[in-house]
């Protein structure tokens, strides 16, 4: 069997491994540093960060579905300037990539935000731009309209040097459209997909069950939708994509790469089993091997580029 | 930790409502008032992990007990485990009770399932010579979970249910407040009951116990991570703010929650 380097490369970023927590499941914790070394992981994703500091939305905010969870969370925040006095130098500790989420109600928001991250490029690798998250309160996600996007995109980048990952949202007509858009306005990687919205009501009290009514759908049950996205956006746009939504094990983050996710995010699994990134880990180590195959992204895209040959 | 258990045991005490006995093969450490995130399945519905404060704990058996109300289909799942089966266990999780250095009483006051974490503080204070004073509320005597063990490391125990004539126009804490009226109490837990719990943090201020409360909610990982757990929690300066039930609880000072 072939060595397998896991190295991956996500245009001007490089990770250890393919496989990272999905922003706002995981946490820097004494509990789950006590579960592994967070090292082993391909980047470290932290929660969105705002401006100024933010509650999220009234309980409840989780309601479990059939295969998925609904969460109307609703970004609470401590705010930048915490987020860079004490939780930044306790991600700074872990011996890998860190990814910061950024989120904003602006445009202006999330440009301030970027810039106020840029001195700190030592630490922080690249930002994430929460564009797509369900559960603001201020009008539209940005992820869903053309216009916004480009615009916080473009301010993003006239902001920071920083690699750029545009979030983009499944709660659209033709995300493929949406994907080139953030790309043209320098996005240097593409994550997929946020959450799809959904809702539960309470047939007892007959009302939604949620504090915010509407919320975000992952896990299991999202994974085909997924799938199908990053097929579809992979085909078209030419740089990395990051994948998530529903990934449970090794075999479903394989079949993110096939489709063309150049490497891939866990949120929701995590909650069942803390371990479940490192397995994934070492699974898709196994099956690089066990294929033939030296590097993670010698299966990318797969799943098309040998259809069409 | 994040361990598999075992079943040693589990019992229906009354129809819709289980104890449930594991044993953990590692030392657990776990403190009364705190919990796990407990996983009986491997499949996607149920998907996620419950939370289950500890009811009792016996370290030197290595084993501890939950006691839990039939709600969704997690909990359904949990009644067809037999003696032998594995569950995912995380845990110890959360703050846990505090009895106050020096105490020499404390009381329970518990509604329904809210009995839970009860029985576990209950043993330890009085295995270190605390006296227990026992408040329980339900809706009908049968309800009344766990009384029987309550009763066995409790000085006094008592109970009002729905179902008796008195409970029109009297609360359980109304007995609570009798007899604070003439023993000092050090430290009084509640939980299970928001108008118990309000009763507790007013009673608080007139008996000048520490009164603690444990919040339940539902949670997704447990940890802190998912930020799903909320309570609304005053703090020093009054304003009120949202707290996680996970990590800056389960237990709060009464006086702090907004229920």
């Amino acid at each position: 069997m072939p060595d397998v380097d896991l190295t991956v490369q996500l245009g001007p970023l490089t990770l250890k491994n393919p496989v990272m927590p999905a922003s706002g499941t995981f946490e820097y914790s004494e509990e789950q540093r006590e579960l592994f070394d967070l090292a082993r992981l391909g980047a470290m994703v932290a929660k969105s960060v705002t401006l100024k500091r933010r509650p999220g939305n009234p309980a409840p905010r989780l309601h479990e579905v059939t295969a998925g969870l609904l969460n109307a969370v609703g970004i609470p925040s401590e705010g930048i300037h915490h987020f860079i006095e004490v939780t930044l130098p306790a991600l700074a500790q872990i011996d890998t990539t860190l990814i910061v989420s950024i989120a904003g109600d602006s445009v202006e928001e999330f440009a301030t935000v970027a810039r106020m991250l840029d001195p700190y490029r030592g630490q922080v690798s690249a930002l994430e731009l929460n564009l797509s998250c369900p559960n603001l309160t201020h009008g539209v996600p940005f992820a869903t309209d053309e216009k916004l996007m480009r615009a916080t995109v473009e301010a993003v980048r006239e902001s920071t040097t920083l690699p750029i990952i545009a979030k983009l949202s499944p709660n659209v007509t033709d995300i493929v459209k949406m994907a080139g858009i953030a790309r043209e306005a320098g996005a240097d990687i593409i994550s997929m997909i946020n959450t799809l919205i959904g809702m539960a009501i309470d047939v007892e009290t007959r009302r939604p069950v949620l504090g915010n009514v509407v919320g975000g759908l992952s896990g299991p049950a999202i994974k085909p939708v997924a799938l199908r996205m990053i097929w579809e956006t992979s085909q078209s746009v030419d740089i990395p994509i990051i994948g998530m939504g529903g990934i449970s094990n090794a075999r479903d983050a394989i079949e993110f790469m096939l489709a063309g996710a150049s490497a891939v995010a866990v949120g929701v699994a995590s909650f069942r089993n803390p371990l479940v990134m490192l397995e994934i880990v070492d699974g898709i180590e196994s099956y690089l091997a066990g294929h033939g195959f030296g590097s993670p992204k010698e299966i990318v895209g797969l799943a098309w580029k040998e259809r069409m040959v | 930790m994040w361990i598999k258990g075992r079943v040693t045991d589990q019992s229906s005490i009354v129809p819709g409502y289980y104890r449930l006995r594991l044993r953990v093969p590692v030392a657990f450490g776990a403190r009364p008032g705190q919990f796990a995130m407990i996983r009986a399945w491997d499949t996607y519905d149920p998907l996620l992990p419950r939370p289950f404060s500890f009811h009792r704990l016996l370290p030197e058996k290595g084993e501890f007990e939950i006691l839990y109300k039939v709600r969704g289909r997690g909990t359904e799942l949990m009644t067809r485990l037999s003696t032998g089966d594995e569950v995912y266990i995380r845990g110890p999780l959360g703050n846990g009770f505090e009895i106050p250095h020096g105490a020499e009483r404390i009381a329970v006051v518990a509604r329904g399932i809210g009995i839970a974490p009860m029985l576990a503080l209950a043993e330890e204070a009085a295995k270190g010579g605390v006296e227990v004073q026992s408040f329980l509320s339900a809706k009908t005597r049968e309800l009344l979970l766990a009384h029987a063990e309550l009763e066995k490391v409790s000085a006094e125990t008592f109970v009002l249910t729905d179902d008796m004539p008195e409970a029109k126009d009297r609360l359980v804490t109304d007995m609570l407040a009798e007899v604070a009226a003439h023993k000092k109490f050090d430290a009084v837990y509640v939980c299970g009951s928001r108008r118990l719990t309000r009763a507790v943090a007013s009673l608080e201020m007139e008996y000048g116990f520490r009164g603690y409360v444990a919040m339940e909610s539902h949670m997704a990982c447990g940890t802190g991570a998912c930020k799903g757990c909320i309570c609304k929690v005053r703090g020093e300066d009054g304003e009120e703010a949202y707290k996680y039930v996970c990590k800056d609880g389960p237990v709060f000072p009464v006086r702090r929650v907004v229920v």
